[in-house]
């Protein structure tokens, strides 16, 4: 984040001045991403001394990061919800957000074949009834429902 | 007043928004009694579905939400010590040690009767003063309004929780990504990437939808199967007057606490409940059962949380000031009902203004009948499998963020910061400040650019300006309160932990 931070700094100074005496389009963006570049240096410094002193934990919930099942689960879901975005307008509403939450329960641990069938499905029609019926927001039906 | 606030009442008295706002409050109690679900994520996703309504309705509705949630927020605190919402942190340290010793029924009634308190002596805060502020903020040009998003800028300190330059920087993060598009005054394209969509810079919905529902969806979902279960049961939760009675002062000293720091930017409901219960606590003739179970606690903590939706209104309404990223939240909803919350509202749209505050008041006696209904309840509601509700979250924040625009971009975004917010969860960073930051840094930005226009470039006029240069003292000396304050609350934290974990090994249990 420090370096997105120097990046946009950077990325600033190339923006064009002003031709008045009001400071330019990349004045404020410069001061931000200069203040950001500081704290990101505050914080990173602190935390390369927690880790030489050996006195770095987890604050949130007093366990270790546990990256793995982040990533084994949360991974995955990432993965499902970008080929819902990616599938929305082009299958439809009703079919995709099924096909997402079919794979969502799955993935986080329900296991009865019926009750996920059972919640995808009354989930998605809910859904797509409450959207475009009762606050005529319409869904996009997608190729399939013409 | 009196014939606004009629008038009020009439604008939102109709079957619809009376029947929305029952579901909404329904729904904020549920939200905020389920630990990890947050009153932000609750307005953000209903944000989108409120689309279709009328203003007056659309907001009655999320004010619901907001109240029903920070209400609900002291049924997990109080049965299985997790508060449902940050705002009930305070009612943890208090709450279970009742619940343990059979009280839950008493402490949760207490709690109830408590949130209902505190809730009208915010709101009754928010119809005596937003007038006068607003009108002497009819006088305020740039130099004013810059100060004064500074102010709430710092903050931003206030919302950081325990590391104040991890909430700093995520404040700054905010500020950057505001700056993302066409600059304001000279038209030139910033950070934009070479993408058309990102012209017009990030829609706040989907930003706020992907940091706290689809971050918090996230993060529950990597949770899953790891919570433990206590199953509780409620019957009642009336208490009896004469123990209300017994604590009036400490609910009125409480309720004014709650109001003063909820009407202060960048503070919350948190910061409020623990002030209020430290000073409880001080006050108190027997502060030796604080954290044993001392009703005063819950009390304190209960009244001051839910004396701050009323009162952050005030900043919001008269100066566009959010209070919090619930109602950074809620002013991004006021924006998109073609309601620019500031002074001119007041003079515009103030029928409109007399409608929110019918709503805040019918909805504080909605919640006394809906909370009496359904808290009850909600004790095994909280035993409803994760799975359905994370996946249902999901679903929601993709459609709402799509909703706001129609656009597939925006449903991106969402899931992109979503991905952002959960790694900032994981490391600690609190997406508060960055929202907060998102709503005042373009602003800050207008308002400061706009001011040196009138200045030819002097930087002068920030400090030669008397309301001007108050607001930026007053910036400097917010910092340092609220640094202050922090190190107090971290001892207050550390020292309850401790009196936790001795009731934890002793051999009492059960509750009723």
């Amino acid at each position: 984040m420090t370096a997105m931070a120097a990046a946009a700094f950077l990325w600033s100074t190339t923006l064009p001045p002003s031709r008045t005496a009001v400071p330019g389009a990349g004045f404020y963006p410069e001061l931000v991403s200069g203040l950001g570049i500081v704290l990101g240096l505050i914080v990173l410094g602190r935390a390369t001394w927690a880790l030489a002193t050996r006195q770095r934990h987890d604050e949130t919930d007093g366990e270790p990061h546990d990256w793995l099942r982040y990533l084994r689960i949360g991974g995955p879901i990432i993965i499902a919800a970008a080929l819902f975005v990616f599938a929305f307008e082009r299958i439809g509403f009703l079919l995709s957000s099924f096909a997402f939450l079919v794979v969502a329960l799955v993935l986080l641990g329900e296991r009865r074949a019926w009750l996920i069938a059972l919640v995808s499905a009354l989930l998605s029609a809910g859904v797509y009834f409450l959207f475009n019926s009762v606050l005529q927001l319409p869904l996009p039906r997608g190729s399939v429902f013409g | 007043m009196l014939s606004n606030l009629v008038a009020g009442f009439a604008a939102i008295l109709n079957f619809q928004t009376i029947l929305l706002m029952l579901a909404g409050m329904a729904g904020g109690l549920l939200v905020g009694a389920l630990p990890g679900l947050t009153a932000t994520m609750a307005v953000a996703i209903m944000v989108s579905l409120t689309f279709g309504l009328t203003g007056t309705t659309a907001l009655a509705m999320l004010l619901s939400i907001y109240l029903g949630a920070v209400s609900g927020g002291f049924v997990s605190a109080i049965l299985i010590n997790t508060p449902g919402t940050p705002a009930s942190i305070a009612t943890t340290f208090d709450g279970y040690p009742m619940a343990r010793k059979g009280l839950a029924g008493k402490a949760l009634g207490l709690a109830f009767m408590a949130s209902l308190v505190g809730s009208i002596i915010g709101i009754v805060a928010l119809v005596l003063l937003a007038p006068f502020i607003s009108r002497a903020a009819l006088r305020f040009s740039a130099p004013e309004y810059f100060a004064i998003a500074v102010f709430g800028l710092a903050m931003i300190i206030g919302i950081s929780g325990k590391d104040l330059a991890k909430g700093a920087f995520s404040g700054v993060v905010g500020l950057l990504i505001a700056t993302v598009g066409l600059d304001p005054v000279t038209g030139v394209a910033r950070f934009d990437l070479g993408n058309v969509n990102l012209l017009g810079g990030f829609s706040f919905v989907p930003v706020v939808i992907g940091l706290f529902a689809i971050s918090e969806a996230l993060y529950q979902a990597t949770q899953a199967g790891r919570a433990s279960q206590v199953k509780q049961s409620v019957r009642s939760i009336f208490p009896k007057m004469s123990t209300l009675w017994l604590h009036k002062w400490l609910i009125l000293k409480s309720g004014v606490i709650g109001t003063f720091i909820g009407a202060l930017p960048g503070t919350g409901a948190d910061i409020a409940s623990l002030v209020s219960y430290t000073e409880a606590k001080r006050s108190s003739r027997h502060p030796e059962l604080f954290g044993k179970g001392a009703e005063e606690g819950v009390i304190a903590s209960e009244t001051a949380n839910n004396a701050v939706p009323g009162a952050a209104m005030i900043p919001l309404l008269t100066l566009a000031i959010p209070g919090d990223a619930v109602t950074a939240v809620l002013l991004g909803a006021l924006r998109m009902h073609n309601l620019q919350p500031g002074p001119l509202l007041f003079r515009d749209h103030i029928h409109q203004v007399y409608a929110l505050y019918a709503a805040l008041l019918l909805g504080v006696v909605m919640l006394r009948v809906v909370g009496a209904v359904v808290l009850p309840w909600f004790a095994r509601i909280m035993n409803l499998p994760r799975p359905h509700l994370v996946a249902a979250i999901l679903l929601f924040s993709f459609v709402g963020s799509y909703a706001i625009n129609n656009s597939v971009f925006d449903m991106g975004a969402a899931v992109a910061f979503g991905i952002l917010g959960f790694i900032m969860l994981r490391f600690d960073y609190p997406v508060g400040p960055m929202v907060l930051a998102l709503i005042l840094g373009p602003i800050a930005e207008d308002r400061m650019r706009t001011a040196l226009v009138m200045s030819q470039g002097s930087w002068a006029i920030f400090v030669t300006r008397p309301i001007s240069a108050v607001f930026l003292a007053l910036s400097v000396a917010a910092l340092v309160f609220m640094y202050r304050q922090h190190r107090n609350i971290a001892k207050l934290e550390r020292d309850m932990q401790r009196a936790a974990e001795d009731l934890d090994s002793s051999p009492e249990a059960g509750v009723e």
